[in-house]
């Protein structure tokens, strides 16, 4: 993989990023429900940094979310529709360096995306603090605040790959999008399905084979709750089971997903 | 002009229907309807924690400033199945286990064992915080609600070890300990406050009381060997007089000695006159 034509994917993934006012809309959106998230606070007797915690990180999660689904999406399959993927493959370009540098221009944009409101979110959270007695707030680990925001850009690069794999496996935004949203459905679904399979062990011990299934399908649909440490900002104290581990297993993931990307890729038919 | 008319009622008409929409709405809001399946709710994912604490926001609502328990009673099991599903999807939200224990065990005796079943969902937070009061609900649960201070006294005790320096919760596990006829802990637990005591006043009440303790302990001791020598366990007390023991103190102090077979208890009078 020559490192001159990965670079140059992801620069014009990332400035064609830039230029879409859509983004721009998005962050101003997000600003403005960041903003409101000193109002839902008041809702709240006692825990109001917890609160205001779950509020910022559902919004990050939200933009980040609607990010993927309607820029990242369409900056794949329209690339694909539009022909412009073959004038990028009309250069000395490889499809697999064209695959990856898509990926990392639009996480280099995600990323700047969620850091931007990591830091307004921190920000807010500082001045919530500040201005409420410390028993409503006790705790403020800015250890685990980075480790959050980390956890949740991990969790969208997850999906972003994924959106990369659809998009070489399928054509057109619309089946793209409905199979990214069914992937997140699922992948949620899988730990509550499997809890009530544990549950249903427990009392009549049968079920062994659906516990198994269950387990092969969780390996293809990764638990993204492993990667949401947002309660820990304020409870500190809570045990973290095998944090490495997840991240090293979720890094895999995603490396083994944009692998069958490349290939799927480099097979499929363009014209 | 016929268009201008044709809007200006079709305008009417949208306003009129609006307010009757609205009213409805509204009404609808102050009321509290079942959730969905917490299993459904689940598979929201990064963002269940919201869901919560918008969950939560809509019981406050609903439950508003007035008699609480009141408007649980009129949606009972609705109101159950929110807190279930709250502390479910986020069991770190504190404020959800202090709405349920001020609002659900008031209704019925099965409201108060659910309480305590969605207070021990909390119990990851109580050490490390030092939530000494969400184990305290439940002991006050068992004592005030279910009339069962063994149980109690177990919260209570296990209130006092989560919280530090508030010795008169340890007391209180003790009394009713001794209240539910476990005298033999109760004066275990005495002696271990007594020994970390630093205050002069307050140890010399705590030696009090473990001498009352000690002697119910002892007639304990006789009702048990009462049991060694017939195989079964005494009406009365005062059939252990005089082969185990040489009288039967009524009165201790302040404290009143119950016998029901085969355990031994002490009521505080102030209590006991309740």
């Amino acid at each position: 993989m020559n490192l001159n034509h990965l670079y140059a994917v992801i620069y014009i993934t990332f400035m064609d990023g830039l230029r879409k006012k859509s983004i721009i809309g998005l962050i101003i959106f997000a600003a403005m429900m960041i903003m409101g998230g000193t109002l839902f606070m008041d809702f709240f007797g006692r825990d109001i940094g917890k609160a205001s915690i779950d509020y910022l990180f559902s919004i990050m999660w939200l933009c980040g979310f609607i990010f993927l689904l309607f820029h990242a999406v369409s900056a794949c399959v329209l690339d694909d529709e539009h022909r412009n993927s073959l004038t990028a493959l009309s250069r000395p370009i490889s499809r697999n360096e064209y695959i990856t540098g898509t990926f990392i221009g639009l996480a280099i944009l995600l990323g700047c995306l969620q850091l931007l409101l990591g830091i307004a979110s921190y920000g807010i959270l500082q001045w919530v603090q500040e201005s409420i007695a410390t028993r409503y707030f006790p705790y403020f680990s800015i250890y685990y605040f980075l480790l959050s925001v980390i956890g949740v850009i991990l969790q969208q690069y997850l999906l972003l790959a994924v959106i990369v794999f659809f998009t070489t496996l399928l054509r057109g935004v619309f089946p793209v999008i409905l199979a990214t949203i069914s992937y997140q459905l699922i992948g949620s679904g899988i730990p509550v399905v499997r809890k009530s399979i544990q549950q249903t062990l427990e009392t009549d011990h049968s079920g062994h084979s659906s516990q198994n299934f269950m387990q092969v399908l969780a390996a293809f649909f990764p638990d993204l709750n492993q990667l949401d440490f947002k309660n820990l900002i304020t409870t500190p104290f809570l045990h973290i089971e095998h944090l490495g581990l997840s991240l090293l297993s979720i890094t895999i993931y995603i490396c083994i997903i944009l692998g069958l990307a490349c290939f799927i890729y480099s097979k499929k038919d363009l014209y | 002009m016929l268009y201008r008319s044709t809007f200006a009622i079709i305008l009417i008409a949208y306003a009129g229907l609006f307010s009757i929409v609205d009213k409805r709405n509204m009404q609808e809001a102050t009321s509290l309807q079942y959730p969905w399946p917490t299993a459904i709710l689940e598979i929201s994912g990064p963002l269940k924690s919201i869901i919560a604490d918008s969950m939560y926001i809509h019981l406050t609502t609903y439950l508003g400033d007035g008699d609480m328990s009141e408007q649980v009673q009129r949606r009972n099991p609705q109101s159950i199945a929110y807190f279930d599903a709250i502390t479910t999807l986020h069991p770190y939200l504190r404020d959800t286990y202090y709405m349920a224990a001020s609002t659900l065990p008031w209704v019925s005796p099965e409201n108060t064992r659910t309480t305590n079943q969605l207070l021990m969902r909390s119990k990851p937070l109580w050490k490390p915080q030092e939530e000494w009061m969400l184990p305290f609900f439940i002991g006050f649960n068992h004592f005030y609600f279910l009339n069962e201070p063994i149980k109690a006294s177990n919260y209570i005790y296990e209130a006092s070890q989560v919280s530090q320096g508030l010795t008169w919760l340890s007391h209180l596990a003790s009394t009713l300990a001794a209240q539910g006829g476990n005298v033999r802990t109760a004066l275990f637990w005495l002696n271990a406050m007594y020994k970390i005591e630093d205050n002069k006043e307050i140890r010399q009440r705590y030696a009090k009381e473990i001498i009352i303790f000690k002697k119910a302990v002892s007639i304990q001791e006789a009702v048990n060997l009462y049991f060694t020598k017939y195989h079964h366990y005494p009406s009365s007390l005062a059939l252990l007089v005089p082969e185990f023991i040489k009288e039967v103190p009524k009165k201790i102090d302040n404290y009143i000695l119950h016998y029901h077979s085969p355990n031994v208890s002490l009521n505080k009078r102030s209590q006991h006159a309740r």
